[in-house]
């Protein structure tokens, strides 16, 4: 049981990381990580889904007739989203409002729908769970990566905003890495985001390879 | 007796790369000289350091890739990106700057993509959007071409302007020295590169103002432009690689007649409609064109390989640089149509193959 979870730990984390090595969901991933907040913000809120996602079709997976599993997914997916954007629109209302439309457009983030596909339908509701959460991890780990190197040169700074997220503690708390007339606005526009995730990915396949 | 045997193709061009690539550079040499005349010895130093830089990113992705590193600076198709890019570029912007642009264009528009022959977009374009849209404001910090220019940026102020970094006071100095040489010179209009376009979109967004009623003649727009000589040196370097036979005449006359006739409907529409700002002859030596014309659609790499590729890749940079020119909101997009144009190639590589000898006409 301990290897299979630590087997499970291994390949979503690193060895099938979605959006490296599947390049799975990249659509919310380029356009939230012009700063690490939202990047971070978009990335709990997606594991979330993510987890309580894979723990319910997994409860279901006796019932769902396998024909009609994708129609399910969907609206099982989209019933968790609409209840998080009610929510967060309730509680966190600058989170919400930073992150716009990409809260509503989890529904289609395919990652959701292919851990439900190719892991929830075919594993127990716990089995289901750690999945969701190693992969959630794996993404956010990328997202903040990705948003931290945007925001750096984008806008000079890192983690700027953590108020928005964890209260007003965090208000000042971030770093101020480039001064404001030496960033590139070039990072924070999509071709950027693009560039900045290739890197990575090289990154990544010249560790593996090695 | 041995017989060799090998594949197609048999007969080999003696023609190398870097002899292209050298011609290339001959082509271009009255465009840096009337660039320097102009605008001052700025482009000298940028040339200078960007060689060396980019000499050393080279040999050090040569070196990376397990290769002699000295083979990359052998041919000269990195000294064409170079001057390319150094023409593109204010010449006097930082020398940061510069350099960044120059990384980019080294490191991920050639090398990322495999290097020379391989890159899908022409580097020195990409390099010099890269700046354009990174530091917009330090890219605006052209100055009005005036022979004048040689004597207040000499050598040493110019290198002083290049090491010093962007800031407002950097601006202030070539504004200042603008507004002087409008000054002192009798003649009035000192519309310069890239900003003439600018202004004409900056009349029309704030004050509601529409340039032109009527198109003027060819004439009128020629005298009211300094850079029009600058346009003449990149025609002289261009025909001068069209008769020696390294660029086909194909891709300039595409690329100029469609700009011309986008240039003509959308100036009939513009007069109707209020919002044309450009006449159609003005597009032609406005701004890049000519560059853009003979030098960068030319490209070997990133252009089309069939002439009927090359045609429907430099028509349809024609007519995207003056649609972007009339409703973008960037000065110039020579550099921006270009880029997209290079981005069709491996569909119109895929459309305009050549029908095989003898095989029949492919029915739709």
């Amino acid at each position: 049981m301990l290897k299979e979870i630590i087997e499970l730990f291994k390949q979503d984390v690193w060895k099938n990381n979605t959006i490296l090595v599947q390049i799975l969901g990249l659509c919310p991933t380029l356009a939230v990580t012009t700063t690490a907040v939202t990047a971070l913000g978009l990335a709990l809120t997606t594991t979330i889904v993510l987890a309580i996602s894979n723990v319910t079709i997994s409860l279901c997976r006796r019932i769902i007739i396998p024909e009609v599993r994708i129609p399910s997914y969907i609206l099982i997916i989209s019933t968790l989203v609409a209840v998080i954007e009610i929510l967060m629109q309730t509680f966190m209302f600058t989170v919400y409002e930073s992150m716009g439309i990409f809260i509503s457009l989890i529904v289609t983030n395919c990652i959701i729908i292919s851990h439900a596909e190719s892991y929830a339908m075919k594993h127990n509701p716990f089995m289901s769970l750690l999945d969701a959460l190693f992969v959630g991890l794996g993404y956010t780990t990328i997202l903040i990566i990705v948003g931290s190197i945007r925001e750096a040169i984008g806008f000079g700074t890192v983690f700027h905003g953590l108020n928005k997220l964890f209260g007003e503690y965090f208000a000042d708390k971030y770093l101020s890495v480039l001064p404001s007339d030496k960033t590139l606005i070039f990072a924070i526009l999509p071709p950027g985001a693009f560039i900045t995730i290739g890197l990575i990915i090289a990154v990544r396949n010249a560790i593996s390879r090695s | 007796m041995i017989f060799l045997r090998e594949s197609s193709p048999h007969m080999r061009e003696c023609v190398s790369t870097a002899r292209i690539m050298f011609m290339v550079l001959v082509g271009l040499a009255p465009a840096v000289a009337v660039h320097i005349l102009s605008f001052g010895f700025g482009l000298m130093w940028n040339l200078l350091i960007c060689t060396v830089w980019a000499s050393l990113l080279e040999a050090g992705v040569y070196l990376l890739r397990r290769r002699n590193p000295l083979e990359g600076l052998k041919d000269f198709s990195l000294q064409v990106t170079v001057w390319l890019y150094c023409l593109a570029i204010p010449p006097y912007l930082s020398w940061w700057m510069t350099l960044l642009g120059m990384t980019f264009a080294v490191l991920i528009v050639k090398h990322a993509f495999g290097g020379l022959g391989q890159n899908t977009f022409n580097p020195a374009m990409a390099g010099f959007l890269f700046l354009l849209i990174s530091v917009p404001s330090a890219m605006g910090g052209w100055v009005i071409p005036n022979t004048r220019n040689m004597e207040i940026y000499n050598p040493d102020y110019s290198l002083q302007m290049i090491l010093m970094d962007h800031n407002d006071t950097k601006k202030q100095m070539i504004i200042d020295a603008n507004d002087r040489l409008l000054r002192e010179s009798s003649q009035i209009d000192g519309a310069t590169y890239a900003t003439p376009l600018n202004n004409f979109r900056e009349l029309y967004n704030f004050q509601g103002i529409v340039r032109y009623v009527t198109p003027p003649s060819l004439e009128v727009s020629i005298n009211t432009h300094g850079t029009t000589v600058l346009a003449l040196a990149y025609i002289a370097g261009g025909v001068f690689l069209i008769l020696a036979g390294y660029i086909s005449f194909v891709q300039p006359l595409a690329f100029l007649l469609s700009m011309y006739l986008t240039g003509l409907v959308i100036s009939m529409f513009g007069i109707k409609y209020g919002f044309n700002t450009i006449a159609d002859w003005e597009h032609l030596f406005i701004g890049s064109t000519m560059c853009g014309a003979f030098f960068i659609i030319t490209d070997p790499v990133s252009s089309p390989t069939t002439v009927r590729g090359k045609i429907i890749s430099s028509a349809i940079i024609g007519s995207v640089t003056v649609i972007i020119r009339t409703f973008g909101s960037y000065p110039d997009a020579i550099a921006f149509a270009a880029l997209l144009g290079n981005s069709f190639n491996p569909l119109i590589n895929k459309l305009a193959k050549p029908r095989r000898f003898g095989a029949r006409r492919a029915r739709a």
